[in-house]
């Protein structure tokens, strides 16, 4: 039996080991831009953090139990207490307050607050007066508005505003027994706009884009509304959602991953300060930039070298507009928690928390 | 004296002139005082090999790759690799064509870090055309290598052009055996593909100084 050629088995190994995946940006290019990464590693490089806010003086991330840290000085460590014995995955603030949702083992869950969220050891309500609340969603705030999306006992969903330690559920949305999750809303000039399914909803009404799509993201900005999808789609209207110009025309975002070539699962939408654009987070695909007045509207962030965060799963973006230039909080499953400032571009330097 | 008696002379004396001659030239042939035999001994000097045309080698290469600089061929400008000084490898086959001219395929490798300790690894092929200048008992090799570079960095992969300048000083050790020091320029022209933006082509510099051993068989 003839010996196997040795040195051609070796020398093939090593040329399919280089692999041609291209990726969008060359290989000289993305080491280049490789910066070094401030790698703190305090909530752990492959944390799941789903979300953050910020009160005062400190963040506060959700990642399993609160962890806070001071937002300014040299201090980096994160300390970390809880709202109630369960996972703690989803916070906001009204500025005063420090809400979280947490679920409990047997997969109910329950929605918290406390009014000294810096102390020690901080006193915490539990906020009941939604009878029928299975577990919470989501919380967001928009300013000092505060609201959370949750799933009812009877398997319907609905939106809640919260002030101080009550909660109400949204006028309306009772009798529209919602059976998907509402997995984003919005808030701006006194209407609520969210996503639930297949479905966009502005208040009570219906207006959907495109129908088929399944809806993961919503933002109300500058007079302008943006409903993205888990597929790749991201739709904008100007009159509130009446119309949407590009439901028709929309390009799909996509993203290539063991080379199959997949609509990107868009997340959340945030607006970037100063500026007229909006970082869409995706879960798989990183984050997206969102330019409506470029040729191509939709953009994937350019920052390959940090695969982590390129091909993160953004659950959550943080903006804090109290520094300056705004720092801007991504939050990950599976990656930790990345930030990094922007003004007219990304600073030098991005911190791995 | 009479005429018999002057030729009796004559002839004994070209006779004894003959003897005298003939005596002489015995003597010296006699290496009595022959140089060579007086001369201290001298150990031999170390065999050189003269290559012909089918003369084969291995060479093998250890050294350091060290980044040098990128240049933009959208408008010349220069950066900085942010690179690491890394590792560098290789295996090269010659063949001679003449004692003077070879040929020889190379396989090298190497590796630098990022400054997020991620790796860009380099993998070049290439064809090499040598010529080689003997003084006393060095050799010196001036080669040329063309071919491909395969590269990757976290998941992406590319095949570059490849052109590679080297100069090398060897010292035998033995027949079979050479060692030396090198030193070589890589050249890596990288364009950015269809779908990758034009203004990120980028010329590759990169410089590597290595040990060298050949082995002759």
């Amino acid at each position: 039996m003839k010996k196997p050629p040795v040195a051609a088995l070796l020398l093939s190994s090593a040329l399919l080991s280089f692999s041609c995946n291209e990726g969008s940006n060359t290989i000289f290019y993305n080491i280049i831009n490789d910066t070094a990464v401030s790698n703190l590693n305090q909530l752990g490089n492959y944390a799941n953090v789903p979300s953050m806010t910020k009160i005062g003086g400190s963040y506060y991330a959700a990642v399993g139990v609160i962890r806070r840290r001071a937002a300014s000085g040299s201090v980096t460590s994160w300390n970390s207490f809880t709202l109630a014995d369960g996972i703690h995955y989803t916070v906001a603030t009204d500025g005063t307050r420090l809400y979280g949702g947490v679920v409990f083992e047997n997969a109910s869950g329950g929605l918290y607050a406390t009014a000294d969220p810096e102390s020690s050891s901080p006193t915490v309500t539990q906020i009941t007066s939604l009878a029928d609340l299975k577990y919470v969603v989501k919380i967001k705030n928009f300013g000092s508005f505060v609201f959370a999306s949750y799933r009812k006992t009877d398997g319907t969903y609905s939106v809640c505003s919260i002030s101080g330690t009550s909660a109400t559920e949204e006028p309306g949305l009772d009798a529209l027994d919602l059976a998907d999750p509402i997995s984003d809303f919005s808030f701006s000039g006194g209407t609520l706009y969210f996503v639930s399914g297949q479905k966009v909803y502005r208040g009570t009404t219906e207006i959907t884009p495109a129908a088929g799509r399944a809806y993961t993201g919503i933002t109300y900005d500058s007079g302008r509304l943006m409903a993205a999808t888990n597929s790749g789609y991201i739709y904008y209207s100007g009159d509130n959602g009446n119309t949407w110009p590009n439901a028709s025309s929309a390009s799909q975002c996509t993203y290539t991953q063991n080379s199959r070539t997949i609509g990107v699962p868009f997340s959340e939408i945030v607006p970037v300060s100063s500026t007229t654009l909006y970082l869409a987070g995706s879960r798989g695909a990183g984050f997206w930039i969102i330019d409506w007045a470029a040729s191509t509207p939709i953009t994937r962030w350019n920052g390959s070298s940090y695969s982590e965060l390129y091909n993160g799963a953004i659950e959550h973006i943080h903006v804090d507009t109290d520094v300056s230039p705004a720092r801007y909080f991504f939050c990950t499953i599976g990656a930790g928690l990345w930030d990094n400032t922007y003004d007219a571009g990304w600073g030098g330097t991005w911190t791995r928390e | 004296m009479t005429r018999s008696e002057k030729e009796y002379d004559v002839t004994t004396g070209v006779k004894k002139t003959t003897m005298t001659v003939l005596a002489v030239l015995l003597f010296l042939q006699s290496g009595f005082l022959s140089a060579e035999e007086k001369k201290p001994a001298v150990p031999p000097r170390a065999g050189t090999v003269t290559h012909i045309l089918g003369d084969q080698s291995f060479i093998f290469e250890l050294g350091a790759l060290i980044p040098m600089f990128f240049v933009r061929f959208a408008d010349g400008a220069a950066e900085f690799t942010n690179l690491s000084i890394g590792p560098k490898a290789s295996i090269e086959y010659m063949n001679y064509l003449s004692n003077s001219v070879a040929l020889g395929v190379e396989l090298t490798g190497g590796f630098c870090f990022s400054p997020n300790f991620n790796i860009y690894w380099t993998l070049p092929i290439t064809a090499k055309i040598i010529y080689i200048i003997y003084i006393e008992r060095m050799q010196l090799f001036l080669d040329m290598g063309l071919g491909i570079n395969l590269q990757k960095f976290l998941e992406y992969g590319h095949v570059d052009l490849f052109a590679r300048p080297h100069v090398a000083f060897y010292f035998p050790i033995d027949p079979t055996l050479d060692l030396g020091i090198g030193v070589g320029y890589w050249f890596i022209p990288q364009f950015a593909t269809a779908d990758q933006p034009q203004d990120q082509s980028r010329l590759g510099n990169f410089l590597d100084i290595s040990l060298s051993l050949i082995y002759h068989f």
